[in-house]
């Protein structure tokens, strides 16, 4: 187990990502004040310190931090932020001009502040430092929604705050819970106390479902789950990207450590409850998108239903996270390939509900087909990284069922089935616009290369994944 | 790597290869794309007739095989998935591929008629070309899924852009009820694999491939599968409910009643060239799963089952023959009719021993060249006139005789006259079912009121369409067939006359394969026909 160091020993470079991007936003927020700093500028800073701190994830022994604060255990984790600070880098090129308004190093800051909040919620230790890492990436994407600067997403921020303040308080609630039956603040400390089973049963049981609900809220699962249709639709594209993305990672990542071994065990009625909440969040995400026709709504309530994958994903990950990851990274990919491909037909075509898609697949091939790839990667087929992610996950659920003998893991199994199947009603929705309706008429916008470029290389992405999954253990061998 | 093998992935492949390169070729060019499907088409099937050419009779086992591993994706020390590109021919996958090849290269030539968004319809075109023959060339689980669910997508949208009027709704049946099978296999896929392998260095390590699963051959003791201490949901053992899901997917794509409702819409919504594509071969891609990776799989539960799936089959040939009679549309009737033709491979299937399984998959190179030749003519009508109602018309035969001649060949091949391919598949279908220990005799009684419905639906339409005085009720000009249509029917109505005549050959070649799997199935197999 891990003792705590003293400060002379504390190898600071280890925390070099995370200085990075800590340091970039307070660059950031000081060029932005001169007006001479243009928004391609700023940009390219941004991607620098994204891609500084990609890199550094990436170095060897980075992720040996070994302090009491932050613990990074394993490779697992290792895999996980490189995924975290590729999506983010990923994400950089839908955060158009157009998207920031005029305050653009407030935008790009505040996504970085996002992002260093998700990171460092991975590897927080200690509980104040994770309440402040979850808040530091909650109260950025509070202001996030209001970037499209009207009543709507005034209200849908507001919306958000009120909901994400009840999460963090109930989390809050269960630290202060869980601290009272164990006297610690360190997850290990408090993980080998509930593990010897000497406490007051009740006390830290509260404890750690006021505290899980706190995390299901930023997983956007139900029944903390209402919040994001609205959001959703209030919001710029960019910033759903980011929304769909990494704080799904980060809550992810977090609760795999809570019960996947650093502080609960994640068995008997705890995963079955989880189990439960995961099968209710597929049907709360997947029934209602049926119904949408506008598509921010509909991909609020596909997010949901994602959320709903990646809960099961997270449970059946104790010893075996691969799955959870490739989960995550085929999700992220394929989201932000829709996000960017939407909001080019939202920029050129004022594109908001189905059927103004209607007929523009026939006009502009490469969008469509972007849109097209990154749908059905969610929805789950070959030959697309989003099928390899279901099938891993499922080949995961059906071995913890048949291990366990357990009738709640498998009917969870049928259970994403099924849904998956649903699913595919509301994403082949566009497609079946863009390309089976006909009627496109007026002017015609051409693509820059860039934008083509980006497209075709998230779709070859997508596809390589499917055929090399083992490509995602990358960070792996580097070390 | 054999020499065999190489053509057989340069078959399956070459398609994809065009694809891309026909990103490259601009939009409006719609000549020089047709013409490089039909190229592509030709190679195949040259290809095809190679592996024809080089195949060895009398051997078991695979030929023209290949097997390498694909990926693993390991988490720790333990292994947690792996897949390998294996792929092969045997008695049952090299008559699936070489039908495949003359089809789809008809299909090519057929396309010709394309006028909007040629560049999109000949990419997606080759796209299922690949994904067809990979389809019945997978030796490995896990590869014969992707690509049999990858024959979605392109079909999706070849229905969807280029159909009828009612093309979108037909479109998306077909994929809801087609992906709703794929996941009903995805699930025994993967409780097959998690069940099967062996002990090795890394603990154990599970395999897709067709060679671990047939017979469960690498059954691991202790599993789900294991039938010393099965484990019941439901009352039911594990082993069933797998058996049970891979037969009700593959029946989704048969299609067999009452899981059938896709394909009538699709076939009466879809163009012509995909129509075929559809009834000739997307059809049988089902009763080969369902040969492969159904019954050889779980031979033990298969029995349990050989009398309910035999039940399925009589209704389906019953049920999918009154439609047909009751049909206006010749289209529909048409796509009905595969009903009941599929509905005897199926009792072909179902009888288990040898005679029944090489008359089965004689039926389905039979009805796949029969079924491209109905539809083919269907759209000859369609084309001349925009109108598919049997009622609409009456002695064609004044103004069509080279149409007519072969609308009498495709019928009657279609009803089972000796003489005529069909005729030896469901002869081997009945002559199997009559044997089979398995079957009560009125079963096979049952299917031959099929054959008599069968007579009684195409001699009608003959005798309303063709014969009697020339009438049509819809504008457009007559014509007799032309030189494009000769080129794609006549091939089509020798083959069907050749086979019917001189089926040794191809007997010959579905045997090994037919002794397989009736000692599999292990129910006394009664002599084999040559």
């Amino acid at each position: 187990m891990m003792t705590p160091q003293t400060m002379q020993s504390f190898p600071y470079s280890n925390l070099l990502p995370e200085i990075i991007l800590g340091s970039g936003i307070i660059l950031i927020l000081i060029l932005g004040l001169f007006d001479r700093v243009r928004y391609g500028h700023l940009k390219l800073l941004t991607s620098v310190i994204v891609f500084g701190s990609f890199v550094y994830t990436l170095l060897p022994n980075s992720n040996s931090y070994g302090g009491s604060l932050l613990l990074a255990d394993g490779k697992n984790l290792l895999m996980f932020k490189a995924i975290l600070s590729a999506v983010a880098l990923l994400i950089l090129p839908i955060i158009r001009r157009d998207q920031v308004s005029k305050n653009q190093s407030e935008f790009l800051s505040l996504f970085l502040s996002l992002l260093l909040g998700a990171q460092l919620a991975f590897t927080a230790n200690q509980m104040a430092l994770l309440l402040l890492a979850t808040e530091l990436m909650a109260i950025s994407a509070y202001v996030l929604t209001l970037f499209l600067f009207n009543q709507q997403s005034a209200e849908a921020g507001l919306k958000y705050f009120i909901y994400g303040s009840v999460g963090t308080g109930l989390m809050l609630f269960g630290f202060s819970l869980i601290y009272a039956a164990t006297g610690a603040t360190h997850w290990n400390q408090i993980g080998q106390l509930l593990q010897q089973g000497n406490l007051d049963g009740g006390l830290p049981a509260a404890g750690v479902i006021m505290m899980t609900g706190g995390v299901l809220l930023k997983l956007g699962a139900a029944p903390f789950h209402l919040w994001i249709p609205d959001v959703y639709a209030a919001s710029r594209f960019s910033v759903l990207a980011i929304f769909s993305t990494l704080p799904k990672i980060a809550a992810s990542v977090l609760l795999l450590r809570w019960y996947g071994g650093l502080a609960f065990s994640a068995d008997g009625q705890w995963m079955a409850i989880l189990m439960i909440v995961a099968m209710v969040t597929l049907v709360a995400g997947n029934f209602p998108a049926l119904l949408q026709k506008n598509v921010r709504r509909l991909m609020g309530y596909s997010s949901i239903a994602q959320g709903g994958f990646i809960l099961l994903a997270v449970l059946i990950s104790n010893a075996q996270p691969f799955s959870l990851a490739f989960y995550l990274a085929a999700m992220s990919l394929s989201n932000i390939l829709v996000f960017y491909c939407l909001n080019w037909f939202a920029r050129s075509h004022g594109a908001i509900d189905s059927k103004d898609f209607n007929g523009l697949g026939r006009k502009y091939f490469i969008p469509s087909l972007g849109l097209t790839v990154g749908l059905l990667s969610l929805t789950g087929l070959p030959p697309l990284a989003g099928f390899s992610a279901k099938v891993f996950l499922f080949s995961g659920l059906w071995f913890a069922a048949d291990a366990t003998g357990s009738q709640i893991q498998f009917s969870a199994l049928i259970f994403g089935l099924l849904n998956t199947v649903v699913a595919l009603f509301y994403y082949i929705r566009i497609p079946r616009s863009l390309f089976l309706e006909g009627g496109a008429s007026g002017r015609n916008i051409q693509l820059s290369w860039s934008e083509k470029l980006f497209i075709l290389s998230l779709t070859l992405v997508l596809i390589a994944f499917f055929i090399a999954p083992a490509a995602i253990h990358l960070p792996d061998f580097l070390n | 790597m054999n020499l065999n093998a190489i053509l057989l992935n340069l078959l399956i492949f070459l398609p994809l290869a065009i694809a891309v390169a026909m990103l490259f070729l601009p939009n409006g060019d719609s000549k020089r794309l047709q013409q490089l499907a039909v190229l592509t088409g030709v190679v195949q099937v040259v290809l095809a007739v190679v592996l024809l050419v080089n195949w060895q009779m009398n051997v078991k086992g695979y030929q023209a095989e290949i097997a390498a591993p694909w990926f693993s994706v390991s988490s720790g020390d333990r292994m947690l998935f792996s897949a390998g590109y294996h792929v092969g021919l045997d008695g049952l996958s090299l008559p699936m591929v070489v039908l495949s090849a003359v089809v789809m290269l008809l299909a090519a030539i057929l396309s010709a008629k394309v006028n909007s968004q040629v560049k999109g319809y000949f990419l997606l075109f080759q796209v299922l070309n690949t994904a067809i023959m990979g389809t019945f060339a997978a030796l490995d689980m896990f590869l014969f899924y992707v690509f049999f669910e990858f024959m979605l997508i392109p079909m999706y949208f070849l229905i969807g852009i280029w159909g009828g009027p009612n093309r979108s709704y037909a479109a998306v049946k077909f994929f809801l009820y087609t992906l709703f099978g794929s996941i009903l296999i995805l699930v025994a896929m993967i409780i097959l694999y998690q069940s099967t392998g062996e002990p090795g260095t890394f603990g154990i390590s599970h395999s897709f491939d067709v060679e671990v699963l047939t017979g469960l051959k690498g059954l691991l003791p202790g599993s789900a599968l294991d039938p010393v201490n099965p484990t019941l949901w439901f009352g039911l053992r594990a082993s069933t409910w797998v058996f049970l899901l891979l037969a009700t997917g593959f029946a989704i794509k048969i299609p067999a009643v009452p899981l059938h409702t896709w394909l009538p819409d699709a076939h009466v919504e879809a163009s012509t060239p995909i129509s075929v594509i559809l009834a000739a071969l997307l059809l049988k891609t089902g009763a080969y799963g369902l040969i492969r990776f159904g019954v050889l799989i779980l031979p033990t539960e298969f029995q349990e089952f050989q009398f309910t799936l035999s039940i399925v089959a009589v209704v389906s040939i019953i049920y999918g023959s009154l439609n047909a009679l009751a049909s206006a549309d010749l289209k529909r009737m048409i796509a009905y009719s595969s009903v009941a033709h599929m509905g005897f491979v199926l009792l072909g299937i179902s009888a288990g021993n040898t005679v029944a399984i090489q008359g089965a998959i004689f039926q389905m190179t039979s009805h796949g060249i029969i079924s491209a030749m109905l539809f083919i003519l269907a759209g000859v009508i369609q084309d001349r006139t925009g109108s598919r109602l049997i009622g609409h018309y009456s002695g064609l035969y004044q103004k069509m005789p080279g149409f007519t001649s072969i609308v009498l060949i495709a019928f009657f091949a279609a009803m089972g006259i000796p003489g005529f391919s069909s005729f030896i598949g469901e002869l081997l279908i009945l002559i199997g079912g009559f044997s089979s220990t398995a079957l009560p005799g009125t079963i096979p009684v049952l299917a031959t009121i099929g054959i008599l419905l069968s007579a009684g639906y195409l001699l009608w339409t003959i005798s309303r369409m063709i014969f009697g005085t020339f009438h049509s009720k819809v504008e457009g000009d007559l014509y007799d067939l032309n030189k494009k249509e000769w080129t794609v029917l006549l091939p089509l109505a020798l083959l069907t006359l050749v086979l019917g005549i001189y089926p040794g050959p191809l007997l010959d070649v579905i045997l090994p394969f037919a002794e397989k799997f009736s000692a599999l199935t292990s129910i006394g197999a009664s002599l084999p026909l040559k």
